[in-house]
């Protein structure tokens, strides 16, 4: 598997905003199939690292390389048809169109353009079928002709989460998918997440280390915008540069 | 089957009672309320248009009566340079508006919330001010359009009845036309965009060009209500495109039911039929209006259709 | 007599987002006590619960025995709660003079702050009255935050990382500030990351995760239980 270039390959990045270096040389790489977690303090630049993947932001300097290509310069939407996947901290969905038009929007956007003005969309079996596998898949399907905004907060995170496979991407940017829920929604969202992994290669933010233990194939830290370290949880756990950053400095 | 929703029963309703108002006419004796309806329907398609981009679209144009000026100037031009021919006319009337409306979307729609408002006003001021310029057309004063346009033996614009039903067809074909691209994948993505364009992004969509297709379409719409404007009043002046000409469609499209297409003719009804029967109480009748504007906007956000539901499979 | 601060069972959201799943904790009279945690967890929700900046949408807050949960913050803050938020939030359009007498309130009885003695004791401030808030260096600005904390003559100050992001040296002139504070008899709230420090500055210390309370202790019992560091705290 590390003999495979990888598909992501984050080089030399580099972001400020006014006299803050909010990100500082980072250099970040995830293999095919691999579940990089990224973790760190607040204020690290952990989501503005993920914007800047996924283009919502504009690096200052440095290259993003997705499958070979460096892709730092194209528009958010495109890296979007091309294979990125993101998930948003804060929930982010279409509130007032059922669980099912969420996901059948996701599944509109990666076939072709959308200048159709002939049939009812969700009336296409070719936008629907797929948008009901992936409810299925995350476990939501009983909820499909729900409203957005009346599912319970953990259900709509699973919602986001759908809305990312159906996109049917080969890159998963998923920055804290626990964010905001409690120990029973989380154990519940780590499961599945573990069931996914082997499918989808996957940037995961987090800060519940219980779920970074689980899911994480690889980790690196980012402390005030750079990466102080990158190995398997264990390795990463004992780094002293971590920990001092945990715990204080005279802890390291 | 499933039994058809209130907002359908409301909307055939209407059109049954619109296509009957001639009748009522007939027995008054008096062509003065076709005249005020038929200016009722022609606005109204200009809303309907409005109401595809900011309703649906969540794009608030202060500018759009300037596409129905286009469209109307459009018909006054062309027959004061002698081009009668309605089959020649509208579809240039109607590309005018059309062209007007892709550059001033393509400039506008690169801007964002409040930006996007006022440019769009201020390209519909520009409008307006080379309107009050065109002094060989008339300037400030207008221009007179002698002849309605002409289809020969086919159609006989200067009938008032017939000149009613074929707006009254222009505005249930355009309503029809706008419910149902609400709902297909260019309307899902309009509204998406509406709802959360971030999001629209993030999963893959261009979301600038489908609003500037929008933004032609509804410019379009526009257009054809000034042609038919024209027509009726076989007058055009700057005034059909001065902004509070604007804020009017948007009053209609707010108050009649945002993201409904027939929200925008029951607006257009509410509003102008309370201005002519209000402004023979009083000169003040807008006193009384603004208030019930401001009701509408803090306690029924989906406007008067929002008490008629309708059944959609996306929610 | 009841506990100077006593939270109970609280619970608290962003919109949907619940962050806050029963936080209990207390505090005494001249007690120094720590929120210790990894971040995302609920320490600064918390906090901002406390100084009504959040719905509190189930539990209790108790200020002095008195109910004071979901009272407006303006409200807390004059029953003696002094906050020094994270990101420090001053004034950066206003001189450091104008942020501290901004914050002023005179206290009845008690040896007061006043723009002269908070002078005193961060003297750099003194050096920079007439600057502007952009102007100082993080921790010029933390001093600043700090200073008009203590302007309002609180009972509790709430010190949410307040050394997070600055250099060694100006971290340890805070530490030592805190302890002096300390020893006025002020009760203190901090929440840090600095555990060698804040076992030096607090008698006890709480540790949330995941929006509740799973461990207490003294001292002794945080830098003995090797468990705690590595469930809680650390990677």
């Amino acid at each position: 598997m590390r003999d495979d270039p990888p598909l992501l390959a984050v080089k030399g990045l580099v972001k400020r905003f006014g006299g803050l270096l909010a990100t500082d040389h980072v250099n970040v790489e995830v293999g095919s199939a691999e579940t990089h977690a990224l973790i760190g303090p607040n204020g690290a630049g952990k989501t503005t690292l993920i914007a800047q993947v996924q283009g919502e932001l504009r690096p200052d300097e440095g290259a993003i390389l997705f499958n070979g290509r460096d892709i730092a310069r194209d528009a958010g939407w495109r890296r979007a048809v091309g294979g990125l996947a993101r998930s948003f901290q804060i929930t982010s969905i279409f509130p007032q169109f059922t669980a099912l038009a969420n996901v059948v929007l996701a599944v509109q956007a990666q076939a072709g353009h959308s200048f159709h003005f002939g049939r009812r969309a969700m009336r296409e079996a070719a936008l629907v079928e797929p948008a009901r596998g992936a409810l299925a898949a995350i476990g939501l399907a009983h909820r499909a002709q729900s409203r957005a905004a009346a599912l319970s907060h953990g259900e709509q995170r699973q919602l986001e989460l759908a809305m990312a496979l159906a996109m049917r991407p080969k890159l998963l940017l998923l920055d804290e998918p626990m964010a905001g829920m409690g120990r029973q929604d989380t154990a519940r969202m780590t499961e599945i997440l573990r069931n996914l992994k082997s499918q989808y290669s996957i940037l995961l933010v987090e800060h519940d280390m219980s779920a970074v233990e689980a899911l994480a194939d690889r980790v690196s830290v980012l402390v005030s915008g750079r990466i102080v370290a990158t190995g398997s949880f264990e390795q990463v756990r004992a780094d002293a540069q971590v920990r001092s950053a945990y715990l204080g400095e005279r802890h390291r | 089957m499933k039994p058809p929703s209130p907002r359908l029963l409301l909307t055939c309703g209407l059109a049954v009672l619109m296509a009957l108002a001639p009748l009522a006419v007939r027995f008054t004796g008096n062509e003065y309320p076709l005249i005020v309806l038929t200016r009722i329907v022609i606005l109204a398609i200009a809303a309907v248009g409005l109401d595809l981009i900011l309703g649906y679209g969540g794009m608030v144009s202060l500018g759009h009566a300037a596409f129905v000026g286009i469209g109307a100037y459009a018909i006054g031009i062309m027959t004061a340079e002698g081009i009668t021919s309605g089959f020649v006319q509208w579809p240039l009337a109607i590309l005018a508006g059309a062209v007007a409306a892709l550059t001033i979307g393509a400039l506008s729609l690169r801007t964002r919330g409040v930006y996007f408002i006022l440019v769009t006003l201020a390209f519909a001021q520009m409008v307006y001010f080379v309107s009050v310029g065109l002094d060989a057309y008339g300037g400030e004063d207008g221009l007179v359009i002698p002849t309605r346009s002409q289809f020969g033996a086919l159609l006989n614009l200067s009938n008032r009845t017939t000149f009613y039903f074929l707006c009254l067809l222009v505005l249930f074909a355009t309503i029809a036309l706008v419910a149902h691209l609400a709902r297909t994948r260019f309307g899902l993505v309009l509204r998406g965009a509406a709802s959360n364009e971030r999001r629209m992004r993030a999963l893959g969509f261009p979301v600038y060009r489908y609003r500037l297709a929008a933004f032609v379409i509804a410019g379009a719409l526009a257009g054809l209500a000034g042609i038919l404007l024209a027509n009726h009043s076989e007058f055009v002046s700057p005034s059909i495109m001065n902004w509070g000409r604007s804020a009017d469609l948007i009053i209609m499209v707010v108050l009649g039911g945002m993201g409904s297409a027939i929200g925008p003719l029951l607006g257009a009804l509410i509003f102008m039929l309370t201005e002519e029967l209000l402004s023979h109480v009083t000169t003040y009748w807008q006193l009384v209006f603004g208030p019930l504007i401001l009701l509408v906007v803090r306690f029924a956000t989906s406007g008067v259709a929002g008490f008629f539901p309708e059944r959609t499979d996306e929610g | 007599m009841s506990a100077l601060l006593e939270v109970e069972g609280v619970h608290a959201s962003y919109g949907a987002s619940q962050v806050l799943f029963g936080v209990s904790f207390e505090m005494n009279e001249g007690e120094v006590v720590t929120l210790l945690g990894r971040n995302g967890m609920g320490k600064t929700t918390t906090v901002r619960t406390i100084m009504g900046l959040m719905r509190c949408s189930a539990g209790q807050i108790a200020w002095r025995g008195e109910p004071i949960a979901s009272r407006p913050s303006h409200v807390v803050a004059r029953l003696g709660l002094g906050y020094v938020p994270e990101g420090r939030r001053i004034f950066p359009n206003l001189s450091v003079r104008e942020n501290l007498l901004v914050a002023g309130r005179t206290r009845k009885g008690g040896s007061a702050w006043s723009l002269e003695r908070v002078v005193e004791f961060f003297p750099r401030l003194g050096e920079r009255l007439e600057n502007g808030g952009a102007q100082l260096s993080g921790g010029e600005q933390q001093m600043l935050a700090i200073g008009r904390a203590l302007m309002t003559n609180p009972s509790l100050l709430i010190l949410d990382e307040a050394t997070e992001g600055l250099a060694p040296v100006i971290r340890e002139e805070i530490w030592r500030r805190l302890q002096q504070l300390k020893h006025t008899g002020l009760s203190i709230l901090v929440i840090d990351k600095e555990l060698e420090e804040l076992c030096g500055l607090a008698d006890r210390h709480y540790v949330i995760e995941k929006g509740e309370v799973v461990w207490s202790g003294e001292n002794h019992a945080l830098q003995s239980d090797p468990n705690v560091h590595a469930m809680y705290l650390a990677v």
